[in-house]
């Protein structure tokens, strides 16, 4: 047992107004906040590299307050919007969006698809929970057929999304999706990501025991890793499985790693030429 | 000769085991054991019982959502970036 | 600025175009809407023109996007801005409010067009001009220039640009479907002697933690991106450093009013009118298009003998209530001519509460007031 606390090895990327999260006790967010602020500081980069943006939303809050640099917390379903506006501004910058499924495939799903159909070059990492975790338990585009929720409470009677699909569907040139249980597959994914030249999106399913834990009957915190790491599989598994194999399970992996020409490039060409 | 391994615990970030003990069911060593009394928050956080068995994997570390432990291997407790606590 | 933002000569131009103009002129780089009628060529103006003055302009998936992108921009230290009409500015409202709770320098054109809803899309109305003011949630204050002229439409973005940057405060422009395709002379001066106005830059090398960027009544430097701020912006409650505070009522209390003293400390830089008022016992009170409207009919009917004379607003918000009512209280009625049911009308009512003011629509919402409907109705109250 050790009598003096030691500073965090990543505590010098916290905002010293804001050590503390606002987190549940054992809500996954956390681990995907030091799973990025790891990838960040394993490639060499420094915060102030970046420009973070965020929603609304329990995963909005990962950067927000807690990243001491640049962030913007931005109007609901939005924040992919206006980091458009951030990178053509600021093209030199990596700019980083957090937000989970609710704010970037329900309210800003459109905002999604056209960004990764562009290809500007961002990387957003979309937390998935299933549900409406901040206001208290409703229904996401996300959530499982048939589950009660505050909002179904007589069964979900909507298909969920599989949100790396989608995106792979509107045109993105890194697709990838991990979990919660798999931090450091994780952290090489995002390096990977924030390397991308283009839109490299990341969607990583975080426990929310208090209301998708409680409203499943998986459980508390660690019974949910336990159910990711039972759900999950490996991309290289799943392709020698069949569907009805594959139905309730987590497919995890890279999906899409391709190169197509990028919005802000294309854009500095244009400009190129016409100042000429 | 052998190398020493510390474990810090920041009572103050923890948010307990009874609402999280991630650390404690990730640990492949049983290193931890949960406190049998309450901090002066309220929280019962994990506590190191087994330091022996550390392997130092850093699962703790890494899955802890509220950075609160800290894994060192061959480090002298008057390192200067100790910081005391949680006195915040 | 390159000479080539900057148009420098006498023009025969639309009001769309010259808006556009004036947006590069003042130093704006950035741009994203989408397509709306009859807004539309300032967006395709600057898609051409801003590319050659090292600018950006994204046409984006819808105008949510594009007021989104424009925020992003100024925060990324760039003059920006978006054009649009009245269905796409209901669209905009939330994040115009997150513009002015963030406290976000840009500029929001709105060339009017009949509505509400769908209505009319090329007919002019004048019906968006309280939906600065009060459409977005909240209490807020709100800059809005109307312009008159294609002149206007060219110096009134100049100075929307100017004021957001002065105030850091999304501005309005607005136009509305006949000024916007209406033709008439511009002319545009050499750069040199075009004023233009800077954000207050917030030191370099200081974080947010140390200085304060936000809720200054006479207006924080911007702690814009890129800069080693480590700026947090949110339009949540906050403190002068930018800290959310989503507990308490008294944080509420300075957020609500710092943003809206800032405005109303310094109403008295901002407000623009202009009037003529000589010998006039009744003045015609206009706006935009409308105004035009209004000074022809007192150039008419003081030739006929009639003691008349104009009002005109330059700015709608902050309204000019001080002006209006010195302007009352050397006349014995006003006569406000707008083209909608009577929207700022109220408004000048209240400003002058002890002259009698009379309301006048045009003969048919969607056409411009004709001069001798407009004497008619002067004859009325002629004393």
């Amino acid at each position: 047992m050790s009598l003096t606390t030691f500073e965090h090895p990543l505590a010098k990327y916290i905002r010293p107004s804001a050590k503390k999260t606002a987190n549940c006790p054992g809500c996954g967010n956390g681990i995907l906040a030091q799973g990025i602020l790891r990838a960040i500081e394993g490639l060499g980069l420094a915060l102030d590299d970046f420009v973070f943006v965020s929603g609304i939303g329990c995963a909005a809050w990962i950067p927000s307050p807690s990243f001491f640099a640049d962030v913007l917390h931005t109007t609901h379903g939005r924040p992919i919007a206006f980091a458009t506006g951030i990178k053509a501004a600021l093209p030199h910058k990596r700019v980083m969006v957090v937000s989970g499924d609710g704010d970037l495939t329900a309210i800003g799903g459109n905002h999604l698809i056209h960004a990764a159909r562009r290809n500007i070059a961002m990387t957003v990492i979309c937390v998935n929970n299933g549900i409406y975790g901040m206001t208290g338990g409703q229904v996401a585009p996300t959530t499982p057929l048939g589950l009660t929720t505050v909002t179904t409470p007589f069964g979900n009677a909507e298909n969920p999304f599989d949100i790396s699909e989608l995106v792979k569907g509107a045109g993105a040139s890194f697709v990838a999706r991990w979990t919660t249980y798999h931090p450091r597959q994780m952290e090489k994914t995002i390096k990977k990501a924030i390397q991308k030249k283009g839109f490299a999106f990341v969607e990583v399913l975080s426990q929310c025991p208090v209301e998708f834990g409680r409203k499943t009957g998986i459980g508390n915190s660690v019974q949910m890793l336990e159910w990711y790491k039972a759900k999950s599989v490996t991309l290289a598994r799943a392709q020698g499985m069949q569907p009805e194999e594959l139905r309730d399970r987590i497919v995890v992996g890279e999906f899409v790693d391709v190169d197509k020409p990028e919005l802000i490039e294309t854009l500095a060409a244009i400009r190129a030429k016409a100042m000429a | 000769m052998g190398k020493q391994v510390i474990i810090s615990i920041n009572d103050n970030l923890c948010k307990g085991a009874d609402g999280c003990g991630i650390c404690l069911a990730l640990c492949p060593k049983d290193v931890f054991k949960v406190a049998e009394r309450l901090t002066a928050r309220g929280i019962r956080p994990p506590v190191v019982e087994k330091i022996t068995a550390c392997t130092t994997c850093e699962n703790c570390v890494i899955y802890c959502p509220d950075m609160a432990i800290v894994v060192r291997l061959d480090e002298m407790p008057e390192a200067a970036a100790a910081v005391k606590g949680p006195a915040e | 600025m390159s000479n080539r933002a900057v148009l420098t000569g006498r023009h025969f131009m639309m009001g769309n175009i010259a808006c556009a103009e004036g947006a590069l002129a003042a130093g704006c780089r950035f741009a994203a809407g989408y397509p709306i009628t009859p807004a539309t060529e300032v967006a395709e103006r600057l898609a051409e023109r801003l590319p050659a003055v090292g600018g950006t302009f994204l046409q984006m998936e819808d105008e949510i996007a594009s007021i989104a992108a424009v925020i992003g921009a100024a925060w990324g230290g760039m003059k920006a801005m978006t054009a649009t009409s009245g269905p796409g500015i209901s669209l905009m409202l939330e994040n115009i409010g997150f513009a002015l709770g963030t406290e976000t320098p840009c500029v929001i054109v709105n060339v009017m067009r009949g509505g509400p809803t769908t209505g009319i899309p090329s007919v002019e109305l004048q019906g968006d001009v309280i939906q600065p003011r009060r459409g977005s949630h909240g209490d807020y204050q709100i800059i809005a220039l109307a312009p008159s002229s294609v002149q206007e439409s060219f110096d009134y973005t100049v100075e929307a640009f100017n004021l957001a940057e002065r105030f850091r405060t999304p501005v309005f422009v607005l136009s509305d479907a006949f000024l916007g395709h209406m033709r008439e002379e511009v002319i545009v001066p050499p750069a040199g002697q075009i004023p233009i106005a800077e954000r207050k830059r917030f030191p370099a090398g200081v974080d947010v933690e140390t200085l304060p960027g936000f809720l200054d009544e006479d207006v924080a430097p911007m702690p814009i991106f890129g800069e080693g701020h480590k700026s947090h912006v949110t339009s949540s409650c906050h403190d002068a450093y930018g800290r959310r505070n989503v507990i308490d009522a008294s944080a509420l209390d300075v957020f609500v009013k710092k943003l809206n003293d800032k405005i109303v400390k310094h109403r008295d830089e901002i407000v623009r009118v202009a009037s003529d008022l000589e010998g006039a016992e009744v003045a015609l009170v206009g706006y935009g298009s409308v105004f035009r409207c209004a000074q022809a009919a007192v150039e008419a009917g003081r030739a006929e003998g009639l003691r008349l004379g104009w009002f005109k607003l330059g700015t709608i918000w902050p309204f000019p209530d001080k002006e209006i009512a010195e302007a009352a209280a050397r006349v014995k009625r006003l006569i406000v001519l707008e083209n909608n049911l009577g929207q700022l009308v109220h408004y000048v009512q209240a400003a002058a509460p002890r002259c009698e003011v009379r309301f006048l629509p045009p003969r048919v919402l969607g056409e411009l007031h004709e001069i001798d409907y407009i004497l008619k109705a002067v004859r009325e109250v002629h004393p």
